[in-house]
């Protein structure tokens, strides 16, 4: 131990390293470590306990929150004093309490000789508009009707000397549910029993069409007789914003508890009495286990929009294993993410808790939460397409509704503001979704439903984007990314290549007209070099070799302005020789195809030294060996051909030490191993080419079958089935031969019943059946052969010359 | 975007991609364009009477990046150059913020709140900032933590991020263990 400590006695780090272990342990182990690690160190573990309080104590709540609790219990010290002592009718008596709605003020008022008690809160005025009284008055009839033992009664509303709004409802001498339960050490019946208080007046309350939309603890009081009592009932409805488009969403979001929120209350999607079904199954789980479903203290809005419309809660019963079998059962049924699934009714919540307390068997029992999780998962997709949908409504409505303003609003510079906000918030939920479903298998249908709507969404504002130059910029690289998830060759893709030029088309048109406003524009110049390099592959996809030329002429020709403007940016040396890479691709196998690989081999390898490690680095070098592998092959240099395929499948398999469950760098090095597998066929070399066709194929097939609508790796996988058929074909494998070429003609026919017009797809599956015809014949069946050759030539005519002989001897049938 | 607001964030861009390749000087142009950027961003949020306070002035950063990054260019390693300078910078604008108004002593201002979302007194960002100062005298690493995620509004991931691009290699697991270290430690000093 160092000679000196600091004045507290002990070291800094001792105590992190001390917190770091005890912040996990709980009961008699946390007395144990303390004993032993704090022995003669009284100072020490004072400290550490206070923290590990606070620790507890902060739990559930954000440091934004701590934070402001502090200030807020200050505030409350130095506002001892009232500042009104009337409020109407109303005389106050004392503070209360200063919760989320703003200070609450006990007070009275004689009702007819009778001394009423009540609740005041003074509403923060950025809660409410000057409509507060009206919505009161709208729904002063229904509250005022609403009378029930566990409901507190809204009573009226006014506004206080200094202009704030308040409302006045009947007072509650109580506290909050879930603290009562603890302070009184209730058993599991003796909760159940003070909750099934709770629902029967949320029932009630639903009979008489009224929501609550903020069921939590704090808002369940429990008084001195253990009776459970209801605050607050019909106030999120006063207090939500009447006006479409004024301020939309975001209040209605905002203005709620996370905690206990339901997905479509987070996603915005409309909100019934299922949500407050969800709140009380939140609230019970809670008071059962002590703790919520999901840990959200201290995560991004994002993030807990994404826990809790998408991942499984954690079941009460694995919290606390007394809970297992009907409770567990109940609680999940009240929590389903879809609303359907929950409790029909709080009244149903409610017999639900009558038949577990009297102990017969409960209705939500016999699906089990495994059961439901895993239905769940399965029902994934079409959740997910939801939350899409519900987010690009989101961004619509607020596009929309912000642009109008901007045009017609006076005060021009604010409206701008808000709307590039908006924009950014819009553009980033687009992008940011499709980015989060993409990374799932299985979500082709959602990201298309997304794209969809925010190409609906570009038409907007492009179409209003007059001559802004920055806007024009912008706006061209918002459709570079709808064109790349539309259908960018290569990548996990929605398969819709003419949609995807149309997009790049629309971004070149808007990029040209930028560029020649602002020629200095690198960023500009650099999205069109991506636009071009897109087309020209495109136009690959299209087989439209012509066009595809020209496009990558004019990739090299952008790129190359870039350059010239910034010589030394390193962006701009990516863009050359992206554009290079387009251009040589486009030069098929000519010797000045093979010059424009080295070219660019030797621009990816500069800039793959100025970041050795990079995945993107990595993953240009090994396409540029692949793609000179080929070339090379069909100039017959074969031994070149082998050590470029090699060298690509080296640079691969780097990337995919760093990222093993990356499907892009799976597939790429599908194509390494392709590549290489052709190379010793063509060396040779069979026994080595069917060994590397086998192990691409044994990756496609896990691939595609994770996502079976995605059509490029579907056609990749006939690929690789027809491959593997081919080389056994030549090993003497007839049988297995001949299961890899059925395999492949069921897809192939399943996917040009979808898109018939597809050739590429129609030659395949022309090869494919070629090959059942070769297995058919060598196994000595000619008639069959006969009949798969005819099948073959009729998908792809060019069949017909190789087997010539065999065509003749099956005749005119 | 107005345009002048464009070429500030390309300008951005334009230091961290150099500060990237090398240049030692681009530091602090970086910093001061990013304080501007952000200044500017968060006045107008703070100046609005209600959409203004329903927004997350930490959110801000985040808003910023994306402008920046309209191209696909910038690599990790600048990104998280970006979140440290922008959380320090976002600190220094709300701690500014907050002595002004309180020498204004407009103390009934509200904002909206992260995590339960509920309209509060504004936490005195004074306070945090003062607790803040004290915690990094023992502990500057995990007091950083608390910077990059409180001010910065990042998520621990790109708190890590953050972190390793300012020469402080970390892993995950170690920012989720600082974070929750500090928070108790502020939580009690608050």
């Amino acid at each position: 131990m160092p000679s000196e400590l600091p004045e507290s006695g002990y070291q800094p780090d001792r105590l992190r390293d001390l917190f770091d272990v005890a912040c996990d342990l709980k009961g008699p182990s946390l007395g144990r470590y303390l004993d032993e690690n704090c022995a003669g160190q009284p100072a020490l573990r004072a400290t550490l306990e206070k923290l590990l309080r606070a620790d507890r104590e902060g739990v559930g709540r954000t440091l934004w929150q701590t934070t402001a609790a502090a200030a807020e219990a200050r505030e409350m010290a130095a506002q001892a004093s009232l500042p009104f002592e009337r409020l109407g009718e109303y005389r106050i008596l004392s503070r209360i309490g200063a919760g989320g709605m703003g200070a609450v003020y006990l007070a009275e008022r004689d009702y007819d000789d009778v001394r009423r008690r009540v609740a005041i809160k003074i509403i923060p005025r950025v809660l409410v508009d000057d409509d507060l009284l009206r919505r009161f008055r709208q729904e002063r009839q229904i509250l005022a009707r609403m009378e029930h033992p566990n409901i507190a009664r809204m009573l009226d509303a006014g506004r206080t000397p200094d202009g704030m709004p308040f409302l006045a409802m009947e007072y509650i001498d109580g506290i909050p549910l879930d603290e009562y339960a603890a302070a009184r050490h209730l058993g599991l019946k003796e909760r159940v029993a003070l909750f099934h208080g709770v629902c029967s007046a949320v029932a009630y309350a639903h009979r008489n069409l009224v929501v609550h939309r903020d069921l939590k603890p704090q808002n369940i009081l429990v008084t001195a007789e253990g009776v459970p009592k209801l605050l607050d009932f019909g106030i999120a409805k006063i207090l939500s914003a009447a006006e479409p488009g004024a301020e939309p969403a975001r209040t209605e979001a905002f203005a709620m508890t996370l905690d206990y929120a339901s997905p479509e209350q987070l996603t915005g999607m409309p909100i019934t009495t299922a949500s407050d079904i969800y709140s009380l199954g939140v609230v019970l789980y809670q008071l059962m286990t002590g703790r919520r479903p999901y840990a959200l203290a201290s995560k991004s809005l994002e993030e807990i929009v994404r826990l809790v419309c998408q991942e499984p809660a954690v079941p009460p019963a694995s919290v606390d294993r007394a809970l297992a079998g009907d409770l567990d059962a109940i609680i999940c049924k009240a929590i389903r993410k879809e609303p359907e699934q929950r409790y029909a009714s709080a009244g149903e919540l409610a017999r639900d808790l009558e038949r577990y307390l009297a102990g017969d068997p409960v209705s939500a029992s016999g699906v089990s939460f495994v059961y439901l999780a895993r239905k769940y998962v399965a029902r994934h997709k079409s959740q997910a397409a939801a939350l899409a949908a519900a987010a690009i409504l989101l961004v619509a409505g607020i596009v929309g509704v912000s642009w109008e303003a901007r045009i017609a609003n006076r005060e021009r510079a604010t409206a701008q503001r808000r709307f590039d906000t908006l924009r950014m918030l819009a553009s980033d939920m687009v992008f940011q979704t499709n980015e989060n479903l993409a990374r799932y298998p299985g979500t082709t249908e959602a990201r298309k439903a997304l794209i969809a709507r925010g190409l609906a969404y570009l038409e907007v504002l492009a179409r209003d984007a007059g001559g802004d130059p920055t806007l024009q910029r912008d706006l061209g690289a918002a459709y570079i990314r709808m064109g790349d998830i539309q259908g960018k060759e290569g990548v996990a893709t929605l398969g819709d290549w003419r949609g995807a030029m149309a997009s790049y088309q629309k971004a070149g048109a808007l990029l040209i007209a930028a560029v020649a406003k602002n020629p200095h524009d690198l960023e500009a110049r650099l999205h069109l070099v991506d636009v071009y390099n897109s087309l020209s592959y495109s136009y690959w996809s299209l087989r439209n070799q012509t066009e595809r030329e020209k496009s990558a002429q004019l990739a090299v020709a952008a790129a190359e302005g870039a350059v010239r403007e910034n010589p030394g940016n390193l962006r701009a040396r990516k863009a050359l020789a992206s554009a290079y890479f387009a251009h040589a691709g486009a030069l098929n196998t000519t010797d000045q195809a093979i010059e424009a690989w080295r070219k660019c081999l030797e621009l990816y390898l500069s800039l793959l030294s100025a970041k050795p490690q990079g995945d993107e680095e990595l993953r240009n070098v090994a396409l540029v060996h692949k793609y000179l592998a080929g070339v090379y092959q069909e100039r017959s240099r074969l031994g070149e051909a082998l050590e470029q395929a090699l060298e690509a499948e080296k640079a691969d398999s780097l990337r995919l030490v760093a990222q093993p469950s990356n499907l892009q760098t799976q597939l790429d090095v599908t194509f390494d191993l392709n590549q290489i597998a052709s190379a010793y066929d063509a060396l040779g070399d069979q026994a080595k080419a069917l060994e590397s066709y086998r192990r691409a194929l044994e990756i496609r097939r896990k691939l595609s079958a994770a996502d079976p609508k995605d059509f490029w790796k579907r056609e990749r996988l006939i690929y690789s089935e027809t491959s593997v058929g081919k080389a056994l074909l030549k090993t003497g494998g007839l049988e297995e031969s001949g299961q890899h070429f059925r395999a492949a003609a069921a897809i192939g026919a399943e996917e040009i019943a979808r898109k018939p017009a597809d050739k590429e797809l129609q030659s395949m599956t022309g090869e494919v059946y070629a090959g059942l015809s070769d297995v058919a014949d060598r196994s000595g069946r000619p008639r069959e052969a006969c009949s798969w050759l005819r099948r073959a030539i009729a998908m792809n005519p060019n069949l017909a010359s190789a087997r010539a002989a065999r065509m003749a001897s099956c005749g005119g049938k | 975007m107005s345009s002048a607001e464009a070429s500030s964030t390309v300008e951005i861009t334009r230091w961290l991609v150099r500060w990237r390749e090398g240049d030692g000087g681009a530091l602090d142009n970086l910093t001061r364009m990013v304080y501007a950027e952000l200044r500017h961003m968060a006045a107008a949020l703070l100046q609005t009477e209600r959409g203004g306070h329903t927004l997350q002035p930490t959110a801000l950063v985040h808003e910023l990046y994306l402008r920046l990054d309209g191209a696909r260019g910038v690599d990790w390693k600048c990104r998280g150059q970006f979140f440290a300078i922008s959380a320090k910078v976002m600190r220094r604008i709300l701690v500014d913020h907050a002595r002004k108004r309180t020498a204004g002593k407009r103390a009934s201002d509200v904002l909206t709140l992260d995590g339960e979302a509920l309209l509060v007194p504004a936490p005195d960002v004074l306070l945090v900032d003062a607790a803040l100062s004290r915690l990094a005298a023992d502990y500057p690493r995990q007091a950083a933590v608390v910077e990059l995620r409180f001010f910065g509004g990042l998520t621990a991931e790109e708190t890590v991020e953050a972190m390793n691009a300012s020469g402080e290699q970390v892993s995950l697991r170690t920012v989720q263990r600082d974070w929750r270290f500090s928070r108790a430690w502020l939580q009690d000093a608050l």
